[in-house]
């Protein structure tokens, strides 16, 4: 046993960002304790090889000093690429500040756990805070675009959103680029005020053999609204982390998910739901099809509170597997202390309808394209419920064979 | 199935939630009496020395005295497992006695030598081996703490050629099959509990069905706890031979006591091609008192091995023990083989579960089916793990799992940890679990049509758990259907 997780925190330098005291100690103590990558031993990583992570050789990329403006876009955009970053200016109801900017004390609301969050307190070189005012709402879509290219580099981001009461938002989390080697780790934080609503869509398309570990923490307040889609396609190894604080009464949490694995691309996803305040709901759709020699895993929890009485929680995650070689690992978790709750979990595995592929042959559809349109329909729940355009668009190019 | 059926109203309708709760009140757990019968005790602790004792004591040959040693080797180098989601106090292992046996344990000649004290805990068990004899045809082996003390129908079963006996005793009469298939199935190196009960297994009960023979009245054993400060580690292997079926009971009850006993069994089947096993359990160790204090540890290790086309079904009702900390599983090795997992676990005041299955599929066209009903109360945890592993050789699988948790009252948890790793794409795997509480609008729909809510309560909860406890051989399920009653007593309304 090697020290690799110390002196890959080395690699990555020390955060630009204001980190508050606490934080910074409990994260050194954090991967001081852990000392090296945790192993397939590990239950949240029991599927997830990190070997091939800690022997990476990466340089940070900072984005430091203010952006460059971005100017007569119908969205507003924050790209990161490259060492510099852009950004629209700031309109009625939404300020943009630069994470280097953000005071200590507004850190101090999250509590971290995991390497992965560790490394990002610790050696985070930028982001943005988004803050959308009580009330308002953002007509058009916020969109954070990540372009990790190039060789060696690591992005090591923190972005914080806070949606204030009553505000509505609709926001893209975006990743692509082309590296040949390249580690990201991305951390947001969603505040949801009461009744407010959130709409999220992330989409992850990368190039090259990027390991990228993306951390959503998600804490919702009183009959607010938080929904997320995440389209996992082309990345050579991905790994989400989505934990809902549902925090508030009533409160609504849509964890949707689509993932598509080829050659030896590895995806995992998980996700966290704490039911703490009661009526509250969830509703999770996680759909993957994997192909050659990809590994698929999802691992979903939903915790329920002893206090969090009347809870609707349903968990749903289909797979297929379209070639012999591929594999998939599910583990739909339930750990409830309440008791008049409802919740509910399924999970299949399984392969394309030979019937269903049997009747658009039999018409003259080509299999490839029988195929594509079987897996079209099979993940169309979670494509339904995306609502950026640009999202559909690199959906719909990369279905299509 | 239609005597089957009559037989379960009488009982639910003779019984109602309100009348088992007077008669609990006076009642508690009615096994926890102790016999009073002279015992040999083994000196508390666990080194070499103690393990060499127990096998001179059973006049066991060398090589099962070697894998003992070896198995205490192991176990001296593992850690006692923590990942499972119960919390207790760990037992000390040096505090425990390893064997306890009744004092007059020599051959008993005929059923008239038998202390009338020993048959006094049986026939309070309700399991009378004469009327057993007579009645129902239900040949029983009996183990008292460590020793087993009868095996009735023996002589016929012999005229089959089926072995059903005592552990020890096949070691001495048919030591050729138990060297062949003992630890074949778990391993001694499998867990830290299964190389401690490898290590000091004091006796259990050994099956051996014949080529192509049906085995015609199902096998029962009966395990008690009866000595206090010790700990019973028993050893059942059944080995169904080519083509041959077997159904086999197993029983368990301890008395009250306020120290928390350790059970860890090891219980192996090997199924052999186109053989049929069924092993059904109603586990009903003492569960502690109401504050929680005292119980039984029951943390067992039980495989199944399938060749070819074999079948392996495991039934279990779960009522009692502290912690429970077992896994039934099939490993389905050969082509086409089938395995299935039927269970009811309830947890009630502060007993833990953490039960399930595993199914390993690692032959062709192989089958398996989980049913699992949890049903906590109180202040109890009870979860579900369960593994479905398909293997990349494992052409054309299918696997259907169902996990149902019914939680009643506010203190109590209900948990599901499913595993699902499939490595081939011909496999179909399915798996749904719901967490709910007793419907409402269901105990309105009956209660409106004039069944009280405790009357609705139980047939609900009976209602509920049906599709396990339909694959109980018929005594069995009676039991269990009242043991369900008596667990979940005071825990409704």
């Amino acid at each position: 046993m090697s020290e690799n997780l110390v002196a890959f925190e080395h690699q990555l330098g020390t955060t630009s960002l204001s980190m508050p005291e606490l934080l910074t100690k409990e994260a050194k103590e954090g991967i001081a304790r852990q000392a090296s990558f945790p192993t397939t031993r590990d239950e949240p990583w029991k599927y997830t090889r990190l070997a091939r992570v800690a022997g990476l050789t990466v340089a940070p990329i900072a984005f430091k000093g203010a952006p460059a403006l971005l100017k007569g876009m119908e969205t507003i955009d924050v790209i990161f690429e490259k060492g510099t970053w852009w950004c629209s200016a700031a309109v009625e109801g939404l300020t943009l500040q630069s994470a280097n900017e953000i005071s200590p004390e507004s850190w101090q609301a999250c509590t971290t756990k995991g390497h992965v969050q560790h490394l990002n307190t610790l050696t985070a070189q930028g982001g943005i805070g988004i803050t959308i005012a009580a009330g308002t709402t953002i007509q058009q879509p916020v969109r954070i675009i990540h372009r990790c290219s190039g060789a060696q580099g690591a992005m090591v981001l923190h972005h914080q959103i806070k949606v204030e009461d009553r505000a509505h938002v609709r926001i893209e989390l975006i990743f692509e680029g082309e590296a040949e080697q390249a580690y990201s780790n991305v951390l947001t934080d969603f505040f949801v005020g009461k009744e407010a609503q959130v709409h999220v869509d992330k989409w992850q398309n990368t190039q090259g053999a990027h390991y990228g570990f993306y951390n959503e923490r998600i804490y919702q307040e009183r009959q607010s609204t938080f929904r997320m889609q995440t389209i996992t396609a082309n990345t050579h190894f991905t790994r989400n982390d989505v934990e809902v604080f549902s925090q508030g009464e009533a409160a609504h949490t849509q964890l949707y998910g689509a993932f598509f694995g080829r050659g030896q691309q590895l995806i995992d996803n998980h996700t966290y739901v704490h039911h703490m305040a009661p009526h509250g709901t969830s509703d999770e759709n996680y759909k993957g099809v994997l192909w050659d020699k990809a590994t698929g895993v999802f691992n979903g929890k939903v915790k329920v509170y002893q206090d969090a009485q009347k809870i609707n929680a349903y968990q749903s995650n289909k797979n297929l597997l379209l070639s012999s070689a591929a594999s998939m690992n599910a583990k739909p978790e339930l750990e409830i202390y309440a008791d008049d709750v409802k919740c509910s979990h399924g999970s299949t595995t399984g392969q394309l309808d030979a019937q269903a592929l049997f009747y658009l042959q039999a018409r003259g559809i080509s299999k490839a394209k029988a195929t594509e349109m079987l897996v079209g329909a099979f993940c169309a729940e979670v494509f339904e419920a995306v609502h950026s355009e640009y999202i559909q668009t690199a959906i719909a190019e990369h279905l299509t064979l | 199935m239609r005597l089957r059926r009559i037989f379960f109203r009488v009982v639910m309708a003779g019984y109602t939630e309100n009348e088992l709760a007077e008669d609990l009140n006076q009642q508690e757990y009615r096994y926890g009496f102790v016999t009073d019968i002279a015992s040999d005790v083994a000196p508390a602790g666990l080194d070499e020395q103690v393990i060499r004792w127990i096998s001179e004591k059973k006049k066991e040959p060398q090589w099962l005295l070697e894998f003992r040693l070896k198995a205490f080797e192991v176990w001296k180098s593992m850690q006692e497992p923590e990942w499972a989601h119960v919390a207790y106090q760990k037992p000390d292992f040096q505090a425990i006695s390893y064997y306890a046996a009744p004092k007059q344990s020599k051959k008993y000649e005929s059923w008239d030598d038998v202390d009338p004290e020993m048959k006094e805990t049986m026939s309070k068990l309700g399991i009378s081996l004469e009327e057993q004899q007579r009645l129902t045809g239900v040949a029983v082996d009996f183990v008292m703490d460590s020793v087993s003390v009868g095996t009735s129908f023996k002589a016929k079963l012999a005229e089959l050629g089926i072995v059903f006996c005592s552990f020890s005793e096949a070691v001495q009469e048919h030591p050729d099959l138990v060297k062949k298939y003992l630890g074949t199935v778990v391993p001694m190196t499998d867990n830290f509990y299964a190389a401690l009960n490898s290590a000091v297994f004091s006796d259990g009960s050994f099956c051996y069905i014949p080529k192509g023979v049906r085995c015609p009245m199902e096998l029962s054993t009966y395990f008690r706890i009866n000595a206090g400060g010790t700990g019973q580690f028993e050893r059942t292997l059944v080995v169904a031979d080519e083509s041959s079926y077997v159904s086999y009971l197993e029983g368990c009850t301890a008395p009250q006591r306020d120290e928390n006993q350790l059970h860890a069994a090891v219980v192996e089947l090997v199924a052999l091609d186109q053989a049929e096993i069924k092993y059904s359990t109603v586990q009903n160790w003492y569960p502690g008192d109401n504050e929680g204090k005292g119980g039984v540890f029951n943390f067992v290790t039980k495989r199944g091995m399938c060749e070819t086309q074999a079948k392996i079904s495991w039934t279990q009702v779960e009522t009692g023990s502290a912690v429970t900390w077992k896994y039934p599983s099939c490993v389905l090795k050969g082509d086409g083989s089938i395995g299935e997992f039927y269970s009811v676990a309830v947890t009630n005041n502060f007993q833990q579960a953490d039960t399930g299955t595993k199914m390993i599929h690692l032959g062709k066209n192989t089958k398996s089916t989980i049913i699992s009903k949890g049903i906590s109360a109180g202040k109890s945890q009870n979860s579900y793990r369960g593994l479905v592993q398909i293997h990349a050789q494992a052409e054309n699988a299918r696997n259907f799992s169902q996990c149902d948790s019914l939680l009643m009252g506010s203190e109590c948890g209900a948990h599901t940890f499913p595993y699902i790793e499939c490595k081939n794409a011909g496999a179909q795997i399915e798996h749904e679990a719901t967490t709910s509480k007793i419907g409402e609008d269901q105990l309105f729909y009956c209660q409106q049509r004039g069944i009280s809510e405790e009357k609705a309560i139980s047939l609900i909860v009976n209602g509920y758990c049906k599709e396990v406890l339909n694959q109980l051989p018929m005594e069995f399920a009676v039991e269990a259907q009242k043991l369900l009653s008596i667990s979940l007593e005071g825990s409704v309304g």
